[in-house]
């Protein structure tokens, strides 16, 4: 008995000095740290995406005096794990890096930024984040909600080796009745150069012996992601208004006849792609198209062409010196008029959780992070980490084209393309509509699904179920919140 | 305390584990499973039997049962033939067993998920090591998981390769605890190797097989890591079998009511599977205890 009463005693104590710890208020301490001993949970994509905080986490602690707890999660699993402990209201994390297709089944459980930002008149540089990421990826609903991380997007890779070859480009204008397009502007003139420049091996490819078979396109088209590829084509087909549902009716509008024409188009180009495109994820087409050089045009996310240098040379005898040209992505003439559209990713946000007991210091750790500085910048040009340049403070920066000469050429051709900027799905949901877009996207390239139509068909069909179980007048507002 | 009172003491902690982490579970999977339950609408309203029914038109669901059941069937009938096999060339080689054994289990010991990975690239269509022996013998390069006619079949070679091991491994435990008076008496009898194979061995080890075809099947219905890898039941839903149909619906799609009927229509012929195995095997101890 007495034994017991000593050790209920001593938990006793121990839970008053933790709680007394636990307790500290924010700002303002003796050792001149405005957060000691406060605790911040960040969950993050695990791998190169964590690496920045786990740099970062002991200058934190000196400066700030916040110990920063990193959880990495694997992206596969990251929406689930987040969906859980937040809905379950757990306060596990206090900053979530997440994808921001998925705000709309976040918005109640984050924080808006407006305050903290107008409080310090931006120094976090809200401002500084280029407007096509700030519209896509942070702003829902008219409200500034996260930061971008990670600024994904997709640009137009090809060959400009071969594209300025003179006898490629008179043999292309004899067969083709038009000047080889440098870059392609319209999905059918990607079908053209596909067709012209597939190539099997020991035949000439610019003046040259082809020591391998070469392919005029390939997508990324493995069963999970190759829905990403086919809004490429549905977004500029779908010209000159371009949506996923009718704003009024939340009506899909993915099986119209613009969007059949966009997945038509797709599978043609399968016909001059390598075999087993169907499996490619991302290394797959990484390595055929900059490591092997048996591709001739792709669209990826920004890796190639912050890798520029890196381009393998042409399959050829005597290869001549690799050039890769960037571009934004085609678009579709409508009425003589060319509308391009660049597919702004989703991609990576960090936002504050509202169960956050801290989120004033929540707010100083986003802030030591992503605030235009050396250090933030330091993220973006370190390749290994993943995070892509995404504010005027990167693309403009002076330090990354003096430390890699020609990177100037991509950053400004991102900016450029950026300024075409087109959101993806971002309402409650979004991961089963674009996964319901994907399957059968996947089906219909596969085989399985005869036609076009009917695959974007039983997308639309279920489209409309999950219309219904979210609720399509909630739906609608969400969808609306998109474009505010 | 009276011997009863002691006994019920001892009974409880257990019964009350079992129904912690078996009884209660199954109930409350059924309360969801008639609920229209999505963890982000926050009401969750009784939908009766429609889950049920909305799991049972759906053409995914058959098609998801259809790549079961021939996993089921191929790698059953492959791992075992191919174990056994296995199993009793080592039986022969007494010396070199323990070389060859720990050898012959590496695959078992990788991880499913770096299965599936470096199944990606092993069954690469233009650089991996499949193809290029393909294209030395003169056969022309397959597409193995980018094809949808032969995705399964990459799977299955995959879990094949991984799974054999432990099929081997179970019946060369099996074939070494066997006594050898039998063996002797045929002999004696004058009864060839396929005699004494199919009368003997083969009746004998029956308990180990229905052991080691109940441990396979269990984990075959439960197939997920190296597919999620290598294909993600792709090309369109040609590798999707019901453990991701499952998974897809509960942890991508948050439809955990949907996802709950669906576990329940998967257990129905699973427990019949298992209680058919389970009987046999108590047919064959109950044959063994007469003849003994």
């Amino acid at each position: 008995m007495r034994k017991a009463f000593v050790i209920l005693m001593a938990l006793m104590l121990l839970a008053a000095f933790s709680g007394f710890a636990g307790g500290q208020k924010e700002g303002g301490t003796p050792s001149g740290k405005p957060y000691e001993g406060v605790k911040i949970s960040v969950v993050a994509h695990s791998g190169h995406h964590a690496t920045p905080w786990y740099k970062e986490a002991d200058n934190i602690k000196k400066s700030l005096g916040i110990t920063l707890n990193v959880i990495e999660v694997s992206p596969d699993e990251l929406y689930s794990r987040e969906m859980l402990e937040l809905s379950q209201r757990t306060g596990a994390y206090d900053i979530i890096q997440y994808n921001s297709a998925w705000v709309g089944d976040f918005e109640n459980y984050i924080l808006p930024l407006d305050n903290y930002i107008a409080k310090d008149n931006d120094a976090i540089g809200f401002n500084d984040i280029l407007p096509a990421f700030r519209k896509a990826q942070d702003i829902w609903g008219g409200k500034k909600v996260s930061i971008t991380i990670d600024g994904d997007t997709f640009l137009f890779y090809y060959r400009k080796d071969v594209f300025e070859d003179p006898g490629e480009q008179k043999a292309f204008k004899a067969k083709y009745g038009y000047a080889l397009p440098d870059p392609p502007q319209t999905w059918q003139q990607v079908v053209d150069l596909a067709q012209f420049f597939t190539r099997k091996k020991g035949q000439k490819l610019a003046g040259r012996t082809l020591t391998k078979d070469f392919y005029g396109y390939a997508d990324q088209a493995k069963r999970g992601r190759v829905y990403y590829w086919y809004l490429f084509r549905y977004v500029p087909f779908s010209a000159p208004n371009p949506h996923y549902f009718d704003p009024n009716t939340m009506k899909p509008l993915i099986n119209s006849s613009k969007a059949v024409k966009a997945l038509e188009n797709m599978k043609e180009l399968l016909k001059y792609s390598p075999p087993g495109v169907l499996s490619w994820e991302w290394d797959e087409l990484y390595n055929a198209a900059m490591k092997d050089g048996t591709v001739c045009m792709w669209i990826h996310w920004t890796d190639e062409g912050r890798g520029f240098n890196t381009l393998a040379p042409l399959p050829v005898e005597n290869p001549p010196k690799p050039v890769l040209g960037i571009a934004g992505t085609p678009g579709v003439k409508v009425g003589g008029k060319l509308y391009q559209y660049t597919i702004v990713d989703s991609a990576w946000v960090a936002s504050i959780t509202k169960d956050s007991k801290h989120p004033d210091a929540a707010y100083a750790v986003l802030k030591w992070m992503f605030a235009p500085s050396e250090r933030n910048l330091s993220f973006i040009m370190n390749p290994d980490y993943g995070w892509d340049p995404s504010r005027y403070s990167h693309f403009n920066s002076k330090e990354w084209r003096q430390k890699v000469p020609g990177i100037e050429n991509y950053l400004n051709l991102e900016l450029k393309a950026l300024e075409k900027g087109y959101p993806m799905l971002k309402i409650p949901g979004a991961f089963e509509y674009n996964d319901v877009l994907d399957v059968n996207v996947s089906e219909y390239l596969a085989g399985g699904i005869k036609t076009a139509k009917e695959a974007l068909d039983r997308v639309a069909s279920k489209w409309n179920e999950l219309n219904k179980k979210f609720g399509v007048e909630k739906q609608k507002a969400f969808y609306a919140k998109m474009w505010q | 305390m009276t011997k009863k009172r002691t006994s019920l003491f001892l009974v409880i902690p257990t019964v009350a584990i079992l129904v912690l982490i078996v009884i209660f579970p199954m109930f409350y999977s059924i309360t969801v499973a008639v609920q229209n339950y999505d963890i982000r609408i926050p009401n969750h309203t009784f939908a009766g039997l429609g889950n049920f029914i909305k799991i049972l038109t759906d053409s995914n669901f058959y098609h998801a049962a259809l790549v079961t059941g021939i996993m089921l069937a191929v790698e059953l009938a492959v791992e075992f033939v191919l174990g056994l096999v296995l199993a009793m060339l080592l039986m022969q080689i007494p010396l070199s067993r323990k070389l060859y054994q720990p050898i012959l289990l590496i695959p078992m010991m990788v991880m499913p998920v770096v299965v599936g990975y470096v199944g990606r690239l092993v069954f690469e269509i233009r650089s991996g090591p499949i193809n290029y022996l393909l294209n030395v013998i003169g056969i022309q390069s397959l597409q193995w998981h980018a094809s949808p006619h032969l995705a399964l079949i990459t799977v299955m070679i995959l879990r094949v390769w991984r799974w054999t091991p432990f099929v081997m491994a179970t019946l060369l435990a099996g074939l070494l605890s066997l006594p050898v008076e039998p063996y002797e008496s045929v002999q004696v009898d004058g009864a060839n190797a396929r005699q004494t194979f199919f009368y003997i061995t083969l009746p004998m080890l029956k308990p180990v097989i229905t052991l080691v075809i109940i441990m396979r099947a269990l984990e075959i219905l439960q197939a997920f890591d190296i597919i999620y890898v290598l294909t993600m039941g792709g090309p369109g839903i040609s590798t999707m079998p019901l453990s991701l149909y499952t998974y897809l619906k509960g942890f991508r799609y948050w439809d955990i009511g949907q996802a709950s009927a669906a576990a329940w229509l998967i257990m129905i012929p699973l427990s019949i599977l298992v209680t058919f195995f389970v009987k046999m095997m108590e047919e064959e101890e109950v044959e063994v205890e007469e003849k003994k």
